[in-house]
Protein backbone atom coordinates (compact mmCIF):
# COMPACT_ATOMS: atom_id res chain seq x y z
CA UNK A 1 0.00 0.00 0.00
CA UNK A 2 1.36 3.18 -0.84
CA UNK A 3 2.37 5.85 2.20
CA UNK A 4 -0.39 8.13 0.86
CA UNK A 5 -3.07 5.43 0.82
CA UNK A 6 -1.61 4.46 4.36
CA UNK A 7 -1.92 7.91 5.76
CA UNK A 8 -5.44 8.09 4.55
CA UNK A 9 -6.40 5.12 6.41
CA UNK A 10 -5.30 6.20 9.22
CA UNK A 11 -6.84 9.63 9.17
CA UNK A 12 -10.35 8.28 7.66
CA UNK A 13 -13.19 7.90 9.90
CA UNK A 14 -13.37 5.07 12.17
CA UNK A 15 -16.66 3.46 12.48
CA UNK A 16 -17.33 0.26 14.34
CA UNK A 17 -19.86 -2.07 13.33
CA UNK A 18 -21.26 -4.56 15.86
CA UNK A 19 -23.17 -7.62 14.07
CA UNK A 20 -23.07 -11.45 15.35
CA UNK A 21 -23.95 -12.18 11.51
CA UNK A 22 -20.23 -12.43 9.82
CA UNK A 23 -21.23 -11.98 6.87
CA UNK A 24 -23.40 -8.94 6.79
CA UNK A 25 -20.60 -8.05 9.20
CA UNK A 26 -18.14 -8.60 6.91
CA UNK A 27 -20.13 -7.60 3.28
CA UNK A 28 -20.70 -3.98 5.52
CA UNK A 29 -17.04 -3.54 6.71
CA UNK A 30 -15.49 -4.17 2.84
CA UNK A 31 -17.83 -2.02 1.74
CA UNK A 32 -17.38 0.88 4.01
CA UNK A 33 -13.14 -0.04 3.58
CA UNK A 34 -13.73 0.63 -0.40
CA UNK A 35 -15.39 3.77 0.63
CA UNK A 36 -12.24 4.91 2.21
CA UNK A 37 -13.44 4.46 6.08
CA UNK A 38 -11.62 3.07 8.43
CA UNK A 39 -13.70 0.25 9.82
CA UNK A 40 -13.19 -2.10 13.26
CA UNK A 41 -15.26 -5.36 13.49
CA UNK A 42 -17.32 -6.58 16.69
CA UNK A 43 -19.52 -9.53 16.93
CA UNK A 44 -21.60 -8.44 20.07
CA UNK A 45 -22.22 -5.78 22.86
CA UNK A 46 -19.42 -7.15 25.07
CA UNK A 47 -16.60 -6.85 21.86
CA UNK A 48 -17.88 -3.38 21.45
CA UNK A 49 -17.38 -1.99 24.84
CA UNK A 50 -14.28 -3.18 24.74
CA UNK A 51 -13.17 -1.66 21.36
CA UNK A 52 -14.94 1.65 22.87
CA UNK A 53 -13.66 1.43 25.73
CA UNK A 54 -9.96 0.99 23.97
CA UNK A 55 -7.66 4.30 22.86
CA UNK A 56 -9.03 3.63 18.96
CA UNK A 57 -11.07 6.74 18.37
CA UNK A 58 -14.15 5.42 16.96
CA UNK A 59 -16.47 8.43 15.56
CA UNK A 60 -19.14 5.64 14.55
CA UNK A 61 -21.27 3.07 16.17
CA UNK A 62 -23.11 0.92 13.50
CA UNK A 63 -25.28 -1.99 15.74
CA UNK A 64 -27.63 -4.84 14.65
CA UNK A 65 -29.82 -5.31 17.30
CA UNK A 66 -30.72 -8.89 18.12
CA UNK A 67 -27.32 -10.48 19.32
CA UNK A 68 -26.19 -12.83 21.78
CA UNK A 69 -24.55 -11.20 24.81
CA UNK A 70 -24.94 -9.21 27.47
CA UNK A 71 -26.94 -6.05 25.66
CA UNK A 72 -28.46 -5.97 22.51
CA UNK A 73 -28.34 -3.42 19.57
CA UNK A 74 -30.86 -1.26 21.19
CA UNK A 75 -29.14 -0.98 25.47
CA UNK A 76 -25.44 -0.87 23.25
CA UNK A 77 -27.06 2.33 21.76
CA UNK A 78 -28.91 3.78 25.15
CA UNK A 79 -25.12 3.09 26.61
CA UNK A 80 -23.03 5.21 23.83
CA UNK A 81 -25.72 7.32 24.20
CA UNK A 82 -25.10 8.13 27.69
CA UNK A 83 -21.37 7.78 27.92
CA UNK A 84 -20.18 8.76 24.42
CA UNK A 85 -22.67 11.51 23.27
CA UNK A 86 -20.06 12.69 20.82
CA UNK A 87 -20.03 9.13 19.45
CA UNK A 88 -22.47 8.72 16.17
CA UNK A 89 -24.66 6.10 16.61
CA UNK A 90 -26.92 4.14 13.73
CA UNK A 91 -28.91 1.39 14.34
CA UNK A 92 -29.29 -1.45 11.53
CA UNK A 93 -32.40 -3.62 11.99
CA UNK A 94 -34.66 -5.73 9.60
CA UNK A 95 -37.57 -4.92 11.59
CA UNK A 96 -39.18 -1.25 12.40
CA UNK A 97 -37.02 0.04 15.85
CA UNK A 98 -38.07 2.82 16.26
CA UNK A 99 -40.63 2.84 18.82
CA UNK A 100 -37.69 1.31 20.78
CA UNK A 101 -35.73 3.94 19.96
CA UNK A 102 -38.00 6.78 20.90
CA UNK A 103 -36.97 9.51 22.55
CA UNK A 104 -33.02 8.35 22.22
CA UNK A 105 -32.41 10.19 19.31
CA UNK A 106 -30.64 7.35 17.29
CA UNK A 107 -31.36 6.64 13.76
CA UNK A 108 -31.77 3.18 12.47
CA UNK A 109 -31.49 1.88 8.81
CA UNK A 110 -33.56 -1.07 7.77
CA UNK A 111 -31.66 -3.95 6.40
CA UNK A 112 -30.82 -5.20 4.22
CA UNK A 113 -29.29 -2.34 3.29
CA UNK A 114 -29.04 0.26 0.96
CA UNK A 115 -25.71 1.54 0.34
CA UNK A 116 -26.73 4.99 -0.65
CA UNK A 117 -28.63 5.19 2.27
CA UNK A 118 -26.24 3.57 4.18
CA UNK A 119 -23.74 6.15 3.17
CA UNK A 120 -25.72 9.54 3.90
CA UNK A 121 -26.07 8.31 7.26
CA UNK A 122 -22.72 8.43 7.92
CA UNK A 123 -19.78 11.27 7.82
CA UNK A 124 -17.93 11.82 5.19
CA UNK A 125 -14.76 9.35 5.31
CA UNK A 126 -12.47 11.27 5.42
CA UNK A 127 -12.28 13.53 8.33
CA UNK A 128 -10.29 15.89 9.80
CA UNK A 129 -9.50 15.46 13.93
CA UNK A 130 -8.77 17.85 16.02
CA UNK B 1 6.17 -23.55 6.89
CA UNK B 2 6.56 -20.73 4.60
CA UNK B 3 5.15 -17.48 5.99
CA UNK B 4 5.47 -15.99 2.75
CA UNK B 5 2.18 -15.12 1.22
CA UNK B 6 1.46 -17.00 -2.32
CA UNK B 7 0.99 -13.41 -3.97
CA UNK B 8 1.97 -10.33 -2.82
CA UNK B 9 -0.46 -7.87 -1.14
CA UNK B 10 -2.27 -5.89 -2.97
CA UNK B 11 -2.09 -7.26 -6.12
CA UNK B 12 -4.87 -7.90 -8.12
CA UNK B 13 -4.15 -12.02 -7.98
CA UNK B 14 -3.67 -12.01 -3.61
CA UNK B 15 -6.74 -13.59 -2.25
CA UNK B 16 -7.82 -13.05 1.34
CA UNK B 17 -6.70 -13.92 4.94
CA UNK B 18 -8.88 -15.34 7.08
CA UNK B 19 -8.20 -13.92 10.62
CA UNK B 20 -9.59 -15.89 13.78
CA UNK B 21 -9.25 -14.65 17.00
CA UNK B 22 -12.07 -14.17 20.05
CA UNK B 23 -9.92 -11.76 21.46
CA UNK B 24 -11.09 -8.33 19.99
CA UNK B 25 -8.50 -5.81 20.64
CA UNK B 26 -5.96 -8.18 19.33
CA UNK B 27 -8.28 -9.52 16.49
CA UNK B 28 -9.04 -5.80 15.82
CA UNK B 29 -5.21 -4.34 16.13
CA UNK B 30 -3.78 -7.50 14.14
CA UNK B 31 -6.11 -7.03 11.48
CA UNK B 32 -5.81 -3.12 11.00
CA UNK B 33 -2.47 -4.10 9.81
CA UNK B 34 -2.38 -6.39 7.94
CA UNK B 35 -5.11 -4.20 5.71
CA UNK B 36 -2.97 -1.78 5.89
CA UNK B 37 0.11 -3.69 4.36
CA UNK B 38 -2.79 -3.94 1.75
CA UNK B 39 -4.19 -7.92 2.41
CA UNK B 40 -8.21 -8.27 2.65
CA UNK B 41 -8.45 -9.73 6.04
CA UNK B 42 -12.00 -11.55 7.35
CA UNK B 43 -12.30 -11.54 10.77
CA UNK B 44 -14.06 -14.61 12.89
CA UNK B 45 -14.58 -14.83 16.20
CA UNK B 46 -14.64 -18.45 16.61
CA UNK B 47 -14.20 -21.83 14.70
CA UNK B 48 -18.12 -21.71 13.86
CA UNK B 49 -18.00 -18.28 12.27
CA UNK B 50 -14.36 -19.68 10.35
CA UNK B 51 -16.06 -23.15 9.05
CA UNK B 52 -19.16 -20.66 7.82
CA UNK B 53 -17.22 -18.76 5.90
CA UNK B 54 -14.67 -21.47 4.51
CA UNK B 55 -18.12 -23.21 3.27
CA UNK B 56 -18.89 -20.68 1.06
CA UNK B 57 -15.44 -18.96 0.01
CA UNK B 58 -12.83 -22.19 0.99
CA UNK B 59 -11.48 -20.75 -2.58
CA UNK B 60 -10.74 -17.20 -1.82
CA UNK B 61 -8.46 -17.64 1.43
CA UNK B 62 -4.70 -18.18 1.35
CA UNK B 63 -4.08 -17.82 4.52
CA UNK B 64 -6.29 -18.60 7.82
CA UNK B 65 -4.40 -16.64 10.90
CA UNK B 66 -5.93 -19.20 13.50
CA UNK B 67 -5.47 -18.67 17.55
CA UNK B 68 -5.19 -21.94 19.59
CA UNK B 69 -7.48 -20.60 22.56
CA UNK B 70 -10.76 -20.22 20.61
CA UNK B 71 -14.08 -20.76 22.66
CA UNK B 72 -16.65 -23.77 22.08
CA UNK B 73 -16.23 -27.34 21.31
CA UNK B 74 -13.64 -26.43 18.26
CA UNK B 75 -10.15 -24.59 19.54
CA UNK B 76 -7.25 -23.47 17.22
CA UNK B 77 -5.89 -27.08 17.00
CA UNK B 78 -9.28 -28.78 15.77
CA UNK B 79 -10.16 -25.79 13.44
CA UNK B 80 -6.86 -26.10 11.90
CA UNK B 81 -7.20 -29.49 11.16
CA UNK B 82 -10.81 -29.30 9.63
CA UNK B 83 -8.98 -26.45 7.23
CA UNK B 84 -6.85 -28.91 6.52
CA UNK B 85 -10.01 -31.53 5.32
CA UNK B 86 -12.17 -29.19 3.73
CA UNK B 87 -10.36 -25.87 2.56
CA UNK B 88 -6.98 -27.94 1.66
CA UNK B 89 -5.80 -24.49 -0.72
CA UNK B 90 -5.91 -22.60 2.46
CA UNK B 91 -2.92 -22.36 4.37
CA UNK B 92 -2.81 -22.34 8.25
CA UNK B 93 -0.80 -20.32 10.55
CA UNK B 94 -1.25 -21.25 14.22
CA UNK B 95 -1.03 -18.14 16.86
CA UNK B 96 -0.76 -18.99 20.69
CA UNK B 97 -0.18 -15.47 22.28
CA UNK B 98 0.07 -11.74 21.15
CA UNK B 99 3.60 -12.19 20.89
CA UNK B 100 3.27 -14.92 18.83
CA UNK B 101 0.60 -13.72 16.67
CA UNK B 102 2.57 -9.81 16.22
CA UNK B 103 5.24 -12.18 14.90
CA UNK B 104 3.18 -13.80 12.68
CA UNK B 105 2.32 -10.73 11.21
CA UNK B 106 5.11 -8.82 11.00
CA UNK B 107 6.43 -11.95 8.84
CA UNK B 108 3.43 -11.71 6.78
CA UNK B 109 3.82 -7.55 6.00
CA UNK B 110 7.63 -7.77 5.66
CA UNK B 111 7.11 -5.66 2.38
CA UNK B 112 4.99 -2.99 4.52
CA UNK B 113 3.45 -1.46 5.39
CA UNK B 114 5.91 1.66 4.48
CA UNK B 115 5.22 4.54 6.72
CA UNK B 116 7.31 3.91 9.38
CA UNK B 117 10.08 1.51 8.32
CA UNK B 118 10.79 -0.35 9.87
CA UNK B 119 7.56 -1.36 10.86
CA UNK B 120 8.58 -4.02 13.34
CA UNK B 121 6.44 -6.59 15.12
CA UNK B 122 7.09 -4.90 18.55
CA UNK B 123 5.32 -1.84 17.31
CA UNK B 124 2.28 -4.32 16.67
CA UNK B 125 2.79 -5.62 20.12
CA UNK B 126 2.83 -1.47 21.75
CA UNK B 127 0.09 -1.36 19.88
CA UNK B 128 -2.35 -4.27 21.74
CA UNK B 129 -1.33 -3.06 24.81
CA UNK B 130 -2.27 0.37 24.06
CA UNK B 131 -5.54 -0.59 22.93
CA UNK B 132 -5.54 -3.10 26.43
CA UNK B 133 -4.76 -0.03 28.41
CA UNK B 134 -7.91 2.27 30.05
CA UNK B 135 -9.01 4.65 27.73
CA UNK B 136 -8.28 8.05 29.26
CA UNK B 137 -11.39 10.08 29.29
Amino acid sequence: MEVAAIEATQNACAILIVDDAIDTRTAVGEFLRTCGYRVFEAANADEALALLNSPLEIEVLLTDVQMPGSMNGIALARWVRITRPRLRVLVLSGQDVSAQLAGEDVPFCSKPLQSAALLAALPPAATARA
Amino acid sequence: MSSAPADPPGTASARKLLFVDHDALERSAVADYLRECGYQVVEAVSAAEAQTVLRAHADDFDIAFVALDLPGDTDGFALAHWIREHATGTRVLLAATAEKAAKLAGTLCEDGPHLRKPYETQSLLDWIKRLRAPKSD
